[in-house]
């Protein structure tokens, strides 16, 4: 079982609003707000982002994760709020001046340059000299693994390849910031992989602060420090990988990352370190330590994550027991993710290891119960 | 289509015989310009180089052919010009009732030609400019415009939208990522456009006829020569005006094309 | 800071407008306003053989009341339904041929071809189709030569559709190839799966899904054969007073332009509504 120490150090871990505006933010974006005509984009955002860290933002799309990207590059113009970087208020200068070079979705590499005056092109817009522009250019194709390429066409790589490219054209200038729209979504599952370690390396190497849109899990919590979660123009939740793995914020947040089942409880008694939880599927208990915080009658979402529930094929002995119908299964590697619905409709995700689930020999519309343990599980206020 | 080779074969005759439909004209025109009879027949007479010899003589034509040169010299640039400005237009900058003014720019060619004719006739002469070259450069320029707008819009369509603010988000401003991005992806379109508003401007008979007054192009001069008797002249003048035309339209579209292949 | 703001933002107007503004702004001073002078003309009156600009409904009475105003509307639109029909019965092998029997190159080369003519002269092809049709002309000797003799071709309905047909054929072949090459070719290997036979094929799953590209070609067709004034004069001698020839006897010979204003409107609207019908007809949900 955790321990209140350990609960109140993984919380003062995690950003706290209030401090903010306190903090050496190397980008802030404070307060912001972008509509479009009626449409609301972004909805009063706070951001700060630390220097040399690599933050992923994530969320379903249209949740305004490209907006902030795009509004950070000068792409789009605030509707209201500040845009600071190192305590300067950036809203009002122009794309060409805020030196925030981006590896966008498309790539938009140059078609009618080369390689090496595709990677060039930042620094002959900051006039520096050809031969210095040359070496440099020629100096990170080489970090990148593209000597030899320099003088091919853009049409002549492969995708991977201009992935590199793009990476190239924006490190060549030595920024602080690099920005990076969905940069490896055209990529196959494998060259994402790789291309993930290399970012992340080149991240830690370089100590520049990466600003990563994602929609994939996978690609934010693989490399970034920190990942924020956006819904609806809004952040959802702000954290380290681990953290909103364990404890996500919102029922939105837990639905999003999935492998999660979610009760809508009411909490009723708490005694001896107890806590017991009302639902539409029955009652459980709960003896984690999100305990102390809860009052009685509060509304709350009791979610239990896919590893930490486990079925048996008729009523047991645990605390927390449900019973339900399989609904589905799918097979990940060694894995099976199983589905399951409540008498009361609620889903249930369960994950086993495939020689489990053929030991309890389970098909799809079985009747099963789920159990859990009570310290197991997470409570969100609702 | 999976059709038997008889029917495919037939087909493709079809195909053959329109082209043939098409092009039979132009090559009839070719050959008794430089036929010695002065009524086109068959069997052929001797072969002469008369017709070219008399149109080059007569001032009327070479008057007509030296203001069809000025003017879509004078036409083709401007034309040009203001297409692009409205494709990159289009392209680049979302405004209220852009549908609406793409729409509007398109119109000109559809609109009669007579139709327009007479409504630039009574305008330009209102406004002092009717049986001028400039009211004939003007009504060329509405005529010919869509046409260079509609082909550059056709390469900007297939311009990654992300390109110029790549180049602005890399430093260049909005002139610089004008020059560094939109000129070398635009540039053979833009060749494609001018010689397509040239060969329209030559081709153009009926507005001009109706707004130039006694200023005279060449395929003005070929209708007044149609009006008045069959003339192997015209035969003369047509070819150079179909040898003209020929090359600036595949000039275009060998333009267009190459890119089209490529992408 | 707020001017700033507004300096930026000005530049980027200015910038903006600077691409967005030459073209309409020519074409509202060149192209709308002679449109709308158009309007106002056809409420004109001629006094002592002046144009007087007036507000008077007389031209439009005297027009839409005149027998031979309504039989050229008639002659006009029913020669531009046929060439339009034509047109596209013609078009619609050429564009098969085109999009499903050719090889790549060849119907680049081959539309490249179709395009030429649209752009060239067709006063001089004109002029070529006299040569022709004419009595002493090359179809007639040939006729002649073989027992048939069938007098002159020129000035009958056939010169007229040979003429319209030259006209709109290349433009009407273009957009229903074009139609038939951004055609899902899934669809016709799923109509083969389902058991088609290769007529059903082009009647049930090609021509159905092609109908914008068949309905957009004869549009074109029937506009621009509509519009045409050379045609009816030089191979029709004279014979088919259409309304472009209306308007040209009457801009050309004399000062009775409200007149002709009447006719032009007439045209225009003729020619909007059966855009309007047209275009809702072709996208209309099959």
């Amino acid at each position: 079982m955790n321990s209140l120490t350990d609960i109140t150090a993984a919380r003062t871990g995690a950003p706290n609003p209030g401090d903010k505006r306190m903090s050496h933010a190397h980008i802030s974006l404070q307060n912001i707000h972008k509509s479009y005509g009626e449409a609301l984009a972004v909805d009063r955002l706070d951001l700060d982002i630390e220097e040399g860290k690599f933050i992923a933002i994530m969320g379903p799309s249209g949740c305004g994760k490209s907006t902030m990207l795009r509004m950070l590059a000068g792409l789009e113009d605030v509707t209201s709020g500040d845009i600071m970087r190192e305590g300067q208020r950036i809203n009002d200068l122009a794309i060409w001046e805020r030196d925030m070079p981006m590896v966008w979705q498309s790539l938009a590499l140059f078609p009618f340059l080369t390689v090496r005056e595709n990677v060039e092109f930042g620094l002959r817009m900051k006039g520096v000299g050809g031969a210095e522009r040359r070496s440099r250019a020629l100096e990170w194709l080489g970090k990148l693994g593209l000597e030899g390429y320099a003088n091919r066409g853009i049409d002549q790589l492969s995708g991977g390849q201009r992935q590199r490219v793009a990476l190239a054209r924006c490190l060549v200038t030595e920024p602080s910031v690099l920005l990076l729209d969905e940069p490896l979504s055209a990529l196959d599952a494998h060259l994402s992989v790789q291309m993930q370690g290399e970012l992340k390396r080149l991240q830690r190497e370089l100590g520049i602060t990466f600003v990563y849109v994602t929609h994939s899990h996978s690609e934010a919590f693989s490399m970034a420090d920190t990942v924020v979660i956006m819904n609806q123009g809004r952040i959802e939740q702000a954290g380290s990988p681990e953290d909103i793995y364990l404890r996500p914020a919102t029922p939105f947040v837990a639905r999003f990352l999935g492998g999660s089942s979610i009760f809508d409880c009411k909490t009723r008694r708490r005694k001896n370190g107890e806590l017991t939880l009302e639902s539409t599927d029955g009652s459980f208990s709960y003896t984690g330590p999100e305990l102390v915080e809860q009052d009685e009658g509060d509304e709350v979402s009791l979610i239990v994550r896919a590893d930490q529930i486990s079925i048996a094929p008729g009523a047991g002995w645990a605390e927390n027991e449900v019973s339900a119908r399989v609904v589905g299964e799918e097979f990940v590697g060694a894995l099976v993710n199983l589905r399951l619905e409540t008498a009361a409709g609620t889903p249930i995700t369960v994950q086993l290891q495939q020689r489990d689930m053929q030991a309890l020999d389970i098909e799809v519309g079985a009747s099963v119960t789920a159990s859990w343990h009570p310290e197991d599980g997470h409570i969100i206020k609702t | 289509m999976r059709v038997s080779p008889l029917t495919r074969r037939l087909t493709v005759i079809f195909l053959g015989l329109a082209l043939t439909f098409l092009y039979a004209p132009i090559l009839t025109n070719f050959v008794f310009s430089l036929n010695s009879d002065r009524f086109p027949t068959i069997p052929l007479g001797d072969f002469t180089l008369e017709w070219y010899r008399l149109i080059l003589a007569d001032a009327l034509v070479i008057d007509a052919f030296a203001n069809t040169v000025k003017i879509a010299l004078i036409v083709a640039p401007i034309a040009t010009a203001m297409g692009f400005a409205a494709a990159y237009a289009d392209y680049r900058f979302n405004f209220f009732g852009k549908k609406l003014v793409l729409v509007f720019a398109l119109m000109p060619p559809l609109i009669p030609l007579v139709v327009i004719g007479l409504a630039m006739l009574a305008y330009l002469s209102r406004i002092g400019l009717s049986g001028t070259l400039p009211a004939i450069v003007v009504s060329h320029i509405v005529l010919t415009s869509p046409f260079a707008m509609a082909i550059i819009r056709l390469r900007f369509s297939q311009i990654d939208g992300d390109l110029e603010f790549a180049a602005q988000n890399l430093g260049a401003s909005n002139w610089r990522a004008f020059r560094e991005v939109i000129i070398p992806s635009t540039k053979t379109s833009v060749l494609a456009a001018f010689l397509l508003c040239m060969a329209v401007s030559f081709d153009e008979y009926a507005v001009t006829w109706f707004v130039g007054g006694l200023e005279e192009t060449s395929s003005v001069r070929i209708l007044s020569f149609l009006q008045s008797a069959v003339s192997p002249r015209i035969n003369a003048i047509g070819s150079i005006t179909f040898i003209t035309s020929i090359t600036l339209i595949l000039g275009a579209q060998v333009l267009v094309l190459r890119r089209l292949t490529r992408a | 800071m707020t001017t700033l703001i507004s300096i930026r933002r000005l530049s980027r107007l200015a910038y903006g407008g600077l691409w967005s503004l030459p073209l309409p702004l020519w074409l509202a001073g060149f192209f709308l306003g002679p449109m709308i002078l158009l309007i106002w003309l056809s409420f004109w009156d001629v006094r002592n053989f002046l144009l007087t600009p007036d507000f008077q409904i007389e031209n439009w009475q005297k027009m839409l009341s005149a027998d031979y105003f309504w039989a050229a509307y008639l002659r006009t639109t029913l020669i531009a339904l046929s060439a339009a029909a034509l047109a596209s019965l013609i078009a619609l092998p050429c564009a098969l041929a085109i999009s499903f029997f050719l090889g790549l190159k060849a119907r680049m080369v081959v539309l490249g071809l179709f395009v030429v003519p649209f752009f060239t002269s067709y006063l001089v092809r004109i002029y070529s189709w006299q040569i022709y049709l004419t009595e002493n002309g090359i179809i007639m000797k040939t006729l002649a030569a073989i027992g048939i003799d069938s007098g002159s071709l020129l000035n009958t309905p056939f010169a007229l559709m040979i003429g319209l047909v030259t006209l709109t054929l290349p433009l009407v072949i273009v957009i229903q190839s074009i139609s038939m090459l951004s055609l899902d070719k899934t669809l016709i290997d799923a109509a083969y799966n389902l058991g088609c036979g290769p007529r059903r094929v082009l009647f049930a799953t090609v021509l159905p899904a092609v109908r914008p590209g068949i309905v957009l070609g004869a549009l074109f067709a029937f506009i621009f054969s509509f519009g045409d004034f050379v045609t009816a004069t030089y191979l029709g001698g004279g014979k088919f007073t259409t309304l472009s020839i209306l308007i040209a006897d009457t801009v050309k010979s004399g000062q009775q332009w409200p007149r002709a204003a009447v006719v032009a409107l007439v045209m225009i609207a003729t020619l909007l509504i059966s855009a309007l019908g047209a275009i809702s007809y072709a996208y209309r949900r099959a």
